[in-house]
Parts: C-alpha cells; sequence; structure tokens
C-alpha cells in the first residue's frame, strides 16, 4: 500500500468531487421539479395527463440510468448540440424525476381522502386544500424516501464517466489505470462518496424535524 | 381529488405496450434519416465539445488552455523560423482552428493522467501536441470510456482518437485509419519471480487474465485451446489487473507489449516472460468519410518519423525506438520486444 498517491493526487480529487457535486444538485433540483410536475398529473382528473405521468414513470423507472445516459448524449444530446455536462444532466434528472414522481405521489396520497370532504365543509377551495393540508403532512411521508433517493442519485452521477465527465467515479478510475493503484485511489474515492452521502443521511434529520408535528 | 381511478394500473399499462409497439413501428419507418441527422452532427459537435471543455472540469480546462497558449506561441515561432510543415492544412475540422483529439486517459504509456497535475500525458498525447503545433491548432484534449471514444468518433464529436488503436480488419470498415505510429504486440505480464516462465507460449494449468474487451483478451479467449489456461478473468482496467496479478489471483495477463514493459519498468514486482506474439501497428482513427482528413495527417506522422521526432517521442515514453511499419496491414514488424535503436 502506498496511500502517498492519494495525497499527491487531492487536487485531482477536490476538481472531480466538484464535478459530482454540480451534475447532482442541478439534477437534483430538476428532478424534484419533474417529479412534482408528473406526480400531480398522475392524480388529474384528465385520462390523458394520468396516461402521459404512467409513460413516464414506467419508462424512465424501468431503463437503467447508464442506458438512459447514453441515449441522452448520442442521440437526444447530440441532435440538439448538448455538452457531456448538459446531456448528464438530462439523463440524471430524467431518470431520478420517475422515482421522485412516485415518491411525491405517495407522500401525497397518504393524506386520508377523508380530510378533502371536511376541508370543504369549512369551504376551502381544492388549492387550499392541497397547500394547507395535503402538502403538510405528505412532505413527512416522503422525507425519508426522498433523502435515500437523493443519495442514490449522488452516487449515480457515477454514470457520466461513460459519456467523458471526469467526475469523481472517473476521475479515479482514469487516476487507478494509470498509476496502477487502484485499491488505494479507490479507496479514496469511497471515503470522499460516504462522507457526502453522510452529510445527507443527517440532513434528513434535520429536514424531519423541521416538518414534524408540533404539539 | 380522484384517487380511485388511478387505481387501474393494470389496463394502463397494457394501453401503455400497444403506444410503444406503435411508437416503434413509427422510428423503423423512419429510420433512414441518418443522412440528415449528420448533417445537424457537423454543426452542434463543436457547440457540444466547447460545452464539454468548459463544464467538465473547470480548473484542468484552465490549465490546459494555459498549456495550450504555450504550445501556440512555439508553434508561431517555429512559424517564423520558417518550419515547412506549416503548409499542411487539415480540412473537415469538427471546429475551426481546434484539433480535438479524445483518448482515455487510462492507458499508460500510451495516455494517463499524471497524479501530481492531472494532465493527460503519454505517448499518443505527445505526438497530438506534435501534430497540433506543426499544423498550427489548438488541441483539445477530452477523455472518454473507450467504447464511447469510438462511438463518439463515428458521430463525429472529435477530430480523432488517439489512445493507441490496433487497426484491425474489422475496425477499418468502420474507421479511416491513419499510418501506423508505432507498433506493438501481446505479451505475457507476470510476477517478478515468473520471468522466466514460457509466458504466452504456455500457459498451461494457469489462471489467465486480461482487460475486459480489449483485443489481447479477445486473443486468449480465441486461443484457449492452444494455451490451455485454467480460468480465465477480465479486469475492467489495467489497474485491477495488474493488482490481481501482484495479489496472485491470476499467474499472467494478456497484455500489450509496450504497456507490460512500461509496468514491468516502474514496479519491482512485475515483470514480462515469453515472446511476443500478434505483432501488429497502433494508428490513430478517424471517421470513415474523413479520409481528406487522414491524409493530412498523414503528411505530418510522415514528417514526424522522417526527422526523428517520432523516434525521440518513443523514447521518452518507451524507452527505446521502436520500427513503424509503412502500412496498417502490412506483415508483423517483429516477434520479440525490440531491443537497442532503430
Amino acid at each position: 500500500m502506498n496511500w502517498d498517491i492519494v495525497w499527491r493526487s487531492r487536487a485531482i480529487f477536490w476538481e472531480a468531487l466538484w464535478t459530482s457535486i454540480q451534475l447532482f444538485v442541478i439534477s437534483l433540483v430538476l428532478a424534484t421539479i419533474v417529479g412534482l410536475i408528473f406526480a400531480i398529473m398522475r392524480m388529474s382528473r384528465f385520462r390523458t395527463l394520468r396516461w402521459l405521468s404512467a409513460a413516464y414513470v414506467w419508462v424512465f423507472r424501468g431503463l437503467p440510468a447508464l442506458v438512459i445516459l447514453f441515449f441522452a448524449f448520442f442521440w437526444l444530446g447530440n441532435s440538439l448540440g448538448w455538452s457531456p455536462f448538459q446531456s448528464a444532466i438530462l439523463g440524471l434528472a430524467a431518470s431520478s424525476g420517475a422515482y421522485k414522481a412516485e415518491i411525491i405521489r405517495a407522500g401525497l396520497l397518504s393524506v386520508d381522502p377523508g380530510q378533502y370532504e371536511a376541508s370543504e365543509a369549512l369551504g376551502f377551495t381544492r388549492a387550499h386544500y392541497m397547500r394547507r393540508i395535503v402538502i403538510p403532512q405528505g412532505i413527512r411521508v416522503m422525507i425519508p424516501n426522498y433523502v435515500s433517493n437523493s443519495t442514490l442519485l449522488f452516487k449515480s452521477t457515477s454514470l457520466a464517466a461513460v459519456i467523458g465527465l471526469t467526475e469523481l467515479t472517473g476521475r479515479s478510475r482514469q487516476l487507478a489505470n494509470s498509476t496502477f493503484q487502484p485499491i488505494e485511489i479507490l479507496t479514496a474515492a469511497g471515503v470522499i462518496y460516504l462522507v457526502v452521502t453522510s452529510l445527507m443521511t443527517l440532513s434528513q434529520g434535520w429536514f424531519e424535524r423541521r416538518f414534524a408535528v408540533k404539539v | 381529488m380522484t384517487y380511485g381511478r388511478v387505481t387501474s394500473g393494470n389496463t394502463i399499462l397494457w394501453r401503455l405496450l400497444a403506444l410503444l409497439a406503435a411508437l416503434s413501428l413509427a422510428v423503423a419507418a423512419c429510420g433512414d434519416d441518418d443522412e440528415a441527422a449528420d448533417e445537424s452532427t457537423e454543426e452542434t459537435a463543436a457547440e457540444t465539445d466547447a460545452g464539454a471543455e468548459e463544464e467538465a472540469t473547470d480548473d484542468t480546462a484552465a490549465e490546459e488552455s494555459e498549456e495550450m497558449a504555450d504550445e501556440e506561441a512555439e508553434s508561431d515561432t517555429a512559424e517564423d523560423a520558417g518550419a515547412d510543415s506549416a503548409a499542411v492544412v487539415v480540412p473537415g475540422l469538427v471546429e475551426e482552428g481546434k484539433l480535438i483529439v479524445v483518448t482515455t486517459g487510462n492507458f499508460p504509456p500510451f495516455t494517463a493522467i499524471n497524479p501530481d497535475t492531472g494532465d493527460n500525458e503519454g505517448y499518443t498525447i505527445d505526438i497530438a501536441k506534435e501534430i497540433a503545433a506543426r499544423t498550427g491548432l489548438e488541441l483539445e484534449l477530452p477523455t472518454v470510456d473507450f467504447v464511447a471514444e469510438l462511438e463518439g468518433l463515428s458521430q463525429g464529436l472529435y477530430d480523432i482518437a488517439d489512445s493507441g488503436i490496433w487497426p484491425t480488419p474489422e475496425r477499418q470498415e468502420s474507421f479511416a485509419f491513419s499510418r501506423p505510429m508505432t507498433s506493438t504486440g501481446i505479451i505475457a505480464q507476470v510476477r517478478a519471480e515468473d520471468a522466466d516462465s514460457a509466458g504466452l507460449e504456455d500457459l498451461t494449468g494457469l489462471n489467465a487474465g486480461g482487460i475486459q474487451g480489449s483485443s489481447q483478451e479477445a486473443y486468449i479467449l480465441e486461443n484457449e485451446e492452444a494455451l490451455g489456461y485454467a480460468e480465465y478473468s477480465g479486469f475492467a482496467g489495467a489497474g485491477e489487473a495488474l493488482t490481481a496479478l501482484k495479489q496472485g489471483r491470476v499467474d499472467a495477463l494478456s497484455q500489450d507489449s509496450l504497456v507490460a514493459a512500461f509496468a514491468a519498468a516502474n514496479d519491482p514486482e512485475l515483470a514480462i516472460a515469453g515472446p511476443t506474439v500478434a505483432a501488429h501497428p497502433l494508428s490513430l482513427a478517424f471517421q470513415l468519410e474523413m479520409e481528406d482528413k487522414r491524409d493530412a495527417i498523414d503528411v505530418v506522422l510522415n514528417e514526424m518519423i522522417e526527422d526523428g521526432t517520432l523516434a525521440e517521442i518513443q523514447k521518452t515514453w518507451f524507452g527505446q525506438c521502436i520500427p513503424v511499419p509503412d502500412d496498417n496491414n502490412a506483415v508483423e514488424p517483429y516477434t520479440e520486444l525490440p531491443a537497442g535503436d532503430c
């Protein structure tokens, strides 16, 4: 074992981690928006919207993220002139959005429909009912799944290496093969991933307290 | 809220399947749009790569462009001094004024990431730098996986794929290749204590290994009976394969001769054993219809061979100069790792 190599390469690790974090944050925001839109579509009273939403979830939850990324870069991205970074964001957001849609829908469905009748009796509008009654209760149910899925998304950013982004995993693989020291390099990458995902797990506790029922 | 209606999932799924079947028919019907797609590729690919450099790793990109600026300066002075090769004009560039050379960054001594600087360095990189300097083009060096390298090349995202590619007859059907820029072969990489073993002449009872998807793997799998090894394991990259070898998980790797010699020279635990087999050239790959671009680069490569630049680059990375055949389909230039000067 020669751990010196990890210290020598520290600047390369930081740079690669920064790429991973950018990929993660942007695709998480997009995936959440996409997920919210499709979750609401899935509960619409219009059949076409429900179908569209079901089709989206069916396709993008069913395809491996790697395959989606490949399509996003070589097929769609190539026709639209998108960079690897833009294609990776699109692919990751599309893939993760399908899960987010189901997580958000499950959260919203967890609120007892009886409360709708109660709110109607109190003269709430439908929008008011969603905003003041369903979402505050639903969010508590969503948090654990949402954070787990986001952790998964962070790890999925490693797939962007196949389309030429030198994020943490891709760069580590290059370094491992360039230095012939895969154990040291990949262990270091593993520790970095664990630190970031640990921070995300800690944030789960914070969100749960933030949205807890205050008696 | 229409919670009740959401549960008709089965019907929805069946209708979706029908929709997908209809869609795939539609796609098949308009599958001949390749030419139209290619036209748009020409325009968009340039943007794509420019974006890649900007976005991928800001700092590296900055460093690289600094380097390129330096190099440009050098090439300018070379032009002023009346260097003759500035006359070569490279047609069909993906982006005007730029030479985009894609490599994998994971195949030392051809292309590898320097752990101290993060720069992509190696034999093929030095060749790319020399070509860029001699043609007055700005060099861009994106790195991708080998599969994506060839796929991106055929889609017109890059000018040249340059990670030490063996122009096999099958690959010559899909890509245009430059004249050879070195020759190499396949040799057994072993632990230092097995340096006297028969290598790829006889692997009877040994556990063999290699890199997944490599031509060296193809060789050992095709010759399984003749070699007589007990088991074969394919690894994701040279780093993993060499680690498994040192740990005793495999006894011999089917390796590129130059990579194996480089690894042995840099690691006292490693050695090479037995003869070099399947000697072959390595060339630069171009999109199939880009013969004009290939011909222009060939002029530069020939110059580099004539004035001894290529031999110098070989000495830097291989520790020796290696005979280069004139033609990709020429007979094997050597059967053992050559020694001494050319």
